[in-house]
């Protein structure tokens, strides 16, 4: 992996194009990181009365449960109070923060001052929104719902791809009590979902999540038994479980829904999306992809001699699966993934566009584009968050081909 | 051919029935109780908590929400106190899901929770709009990029093949709907370029003529349409290249220059033929993409097609419009797909049904 991780960089580095999607993601990383320490409408450090006061440590201290909020006003904003020292971010807004006087202001349009704010270089939006920190703090929205939920569809696109390619049609075989499990686990999902939500409505992602792991578990756990019993009883496994011929139908009925009007109907179940049910939702859309590209590698790979040597030395077939198989298939996977975090980050800009994202008082770089429907005279608007957009799905889908060898 | 095509035809019958499962999983999973969308809170009667109730049960019983919602159910059961072990009951025919399924396939939709109209009704026009966007950006981006692709195929290394292929690698990154949002910002409003309109599909008088109607609406649908014709045609270029790359390798085409047909002929008749199948099949993934593209460019423009539709009933939490909407991409795509497959069984009539590993 540390090999593969430097082969990437020096890949990267040798064309221009690949030194510059690199330059751009360390960008975005850094902004990912120090986000609240580049834009804040915070001090980073303030003295007030001969007091210090450390207001953006304060109040990660304080998310954490470490400590109190400390005010050095509790009734003014920060930007108002006039510090003997202050140390203040390079922009005094949060993305959110509203400069009501610099309603719509273009890039070099002349602003009014009002204590520290009034210097916007990229504009303002609605209600005096600074558009460069809007950009700055989108960044977290877009990284963590992207490459959240591009692992996450990984880890389900792994697991049905790489078991319908390397199982085939043919060769998952069952005793009678393997196939009697495995029609029961069928039933009891069904069940599983009635008295988990029978009625009733989904709450909160973690009920997704609790359906997501219980879809894999119980599966799982009837087909272990199954095989349990029929190795007490010393059944023969004789008949055959077609497990490529259902995840793959499984795969077709999930991709013929087209891609934004699917996520609008698993939409509907959710009241308010917050970043953890966004993040399910793109990976449920998005490990289809990911399990075809799998599966395609693991029915090359399973006729490899090495597999085959796995298999003669006695080892289960799990282990031959997931020990020596599947880290084998793990190249198309990564070329995909970097492919998918830019779909992702893109399905994720173009749900906030839609006033459909995070519900939150997060800024995100669709929900900043999407001023600029409001207002086309803006040209700010329409100009820099795209910009972002773009070049964070270019970065991705660079890196992707160069993965990929092109 | 036709038993092919009869058992292609038959082979999508299980995944149109799971897609079926599937979105009315999600439908009864949806917030709130649907019926409430239909008894009307009217203040103004002064009606009994009984009267009420019974109007309830009425328009359920109308409406099919009495029935039990599958084929079969699992009830908790009451002797146990283990909600571990299901009591299975079979249902019969007579459920919603049976009801709601045998009903879409007759094209009876269901009504609206919003204007409580057939959903039917709404969904005629909206469709044609989008089936018309759609195709339309399809065969442009076929028409235009298999001749580029031929050309940059033919000139490899040279800049011009450079810089076409940076261009188009830009060209795929860029998101539709900023492409969409700078067309508008800089092309169709007041303070820059106002060349097209910002959206809407027509703005011509009732008596203009055929040709000016035409004109009209393709001024206004010039914008959305580059819009989602942009990424399949960088798509297909790069294929068409690809593809192109591929067979000028081959031996035949070395035999047709040894044997001294002109660069064209051997470019444009021998190379392309054969290079031909891999873009047919290109068809069904191009064809789903452009859809789901044309969803938000349609929102943006406000053209009055099925995304738009959909994305106004998820706004006025109208499900059963978002859900009739899904289910028709999904027919929509599955068509693609049998179409794609025809044209190619046609065209390459090597092709076998168990050949195919899809």
């Amino acid at each position: 992996m540390q090999s593969s991780g430097n082969n990437l960089i020096k890949k990267l580095s040798q064309t221009r194009s690949g030194r510059f999607a690199f330059f751009i993601i360390g960008l975005f990383l850094f902004f990912f990181v120090f986000a609240d320490f580049i834009a804040n409408e915070k001090p980073i450090y303030a003295k007030h009365e001969g007091q210090s006061y450390y207001p953006i440590f304060n109040a990660y201290a304080n998310g954490l449960g470490l400590s109190q909020i400390k005010h050095p006003a509790p009734n003014k904003d920060w930007n108002e109070i006039t510090f003997e020292k202050s140390i203040w971010p390079l922009l005094p807004y949060s993305g959110i923060t509203i400069d009501l006087k610099n309603n719509y202001k273009g890039p070099f349009e002349a602003k009014v001052k009002t204590n520290r704010f009034g210097r916007h270089p990229l504009g303002t939006g609605q209600l005096g929104k600074d558009v460069a920190s809007g950009i700055i703090h989108g960044t977290r929205v877009a990284l963590i719902v992207g490459l959240m939920a591009m692992l996450l569809a990984a880890i389900i696109g792994l697991f049905f791809g790489s078991i319908a390619g390397y199982f085939g049609d043919q060769s998952f075989k069952l005793g009678p009590f393997g196939i009697l499990f495995s029609c029961l686990s069928l039933l009891y999902l069904i069940y599983w979902s009635y008295i988990s939500f029978g009625g009733n409505e989904i709450k909160n992602a973690g009920d997704i999540l609790r359906n997501i792991l219980a879809l894999l578990g119980i599966p799982t756990l009837f087909l272990f038994a199954g095989h349990q019993i029929d190795g007490l009883f010393g059944f023969r496994k004789k008949f055959y479980l077609p497990l490529d011929l259902i995840i793959m139908r499984i795969i077709e009925v999930m991709e013929a829904i087209p891609g934004l009007l699917l996520l609008f109907a698993l939409l509907t179940i959710i009241n308010r999306p917050s970043m953890l049910s966004l993040i399910l939702i793109i990976a449920l859309v998005k490990w289809p992809a990911i399990a075809k590209f799998v599966r395609a590698e693991m029915l090359r790979i399973r006729g490899l001699l090495f597999i085959e040597s796995s298999k003669a030395i006695g080892n289960p077939s799990w282990k031959s699966l997931f020990v020596h198989a599947l880290p084998n298939a793990m190249r198309p996977v990564v070329i995909t993934l970097a492919f998918g975090v830019a779909s992702a980050i893109l399905l994720e800009a173009s749900l906030s566009f839609l006033a459909l994202g995070v519900s939150e008082e997060i800024m995100t770089w669709g929900k900043l584009l999407s001023n600029a429907r409001q207002k086309p005279s803006a040209w700010w608007l329409a100009v820099f968050p795209g910009l972002a957009i773009f070049l964070c799905v270019f970065a991705f889908n660079k890196i992707g081909d160069v993965l990929d060898g092109k | 051919m036709l038993k092919y095509i009869i058992i292609r035809i038959l082979y999508f019958i299980p995944t149109f029935v799971g897609i079926s499962m599937l979105v009315f999983f999600l439908s009864k999973h949806t917030p709130g109780d649907p019926l409430d969308k239909f008894v009307d809170e009217d203040l103004s009667i002064n009606e009994s908590y009984d009267d009420k109730q019974s109007r309830r049960l009425l328009i359920a019983k109308d409406l099919g929400l009495d029935k039990p919602v599958f084929y079969f159910e699992f009830r908790k059961n009451e002797q146990n106190n283990y909600p571990i072990i299901p009591k299975i009951k079979w249902n019969g025919f007579n459920n919603q899901y049976h009801r709601w399924f045998t009903n879409f396939i007759l094209g009876d939709f269901g009504k609206s929770y919003f204007d409580r109209l057939p959903i039917r009704s709404r969904i005629s026009s909206p469709l044609k709009w989008t089936l018309l966007i759609n195709l339309i950006s399809i065969l442009l981006a076929y028409l235009i990029s298999i001749p580029l692709g031929v050309y940059s195929a033919d000139r490899k290394g040279a800049l011009w093949e450079k810089s076409t292929n940076l261009f188009l690698y830009f060209l795929y990154s860029i998101p539709g709907f900023w492409l969409a949002t700078l067309l508008i910002t800089f092309l169709a409003s007041q303070d820059f370029l106002q060349l097209f309109p910002a959206g809407g599909i027509s703005s011509f008088s009732r008596d203009a003529s055929f040709i000016s109607k035409f004109l009209n609406v393709s001024w206004h649908l010039a914008l959305p349409i580059f819009c989602t014709t942009y990424v399949a045609f960088a798509f297909i270029t790069k294929q068409v290249k690809a593809s192109m790359l591929n067979s000028l390798n081959a031996d035949y085409i070395k035999t047709a220059k040894v044997k001294g047909l002109s660069k064209n002929k051997v470019l444009w008749k021998h190379g392309l033929r054969n290079s031909l199948f891999p873009l047919i099949t290109l068809f069904s993934y191009v064809f789903p993409a452009t859809i789901a593209g044309s969803v938000i460019i349609e929102i943006i423009f406000s053209i009055p097609g099925m995304g738009r539709l959909a994305y106004e009933g998820l706004l006025q939490q109208d499900w059963p419009l978002v859900y009739t909407i899904a289910m028709m991409g999904a027919i929509l795509t599955l068509i693609g797909n049998l179409i794609s497959d025809i044209i190619y069984a046609c065209a390459d009539p090597r092709v076998q049904l168990n050949n195919q590993n899809s």
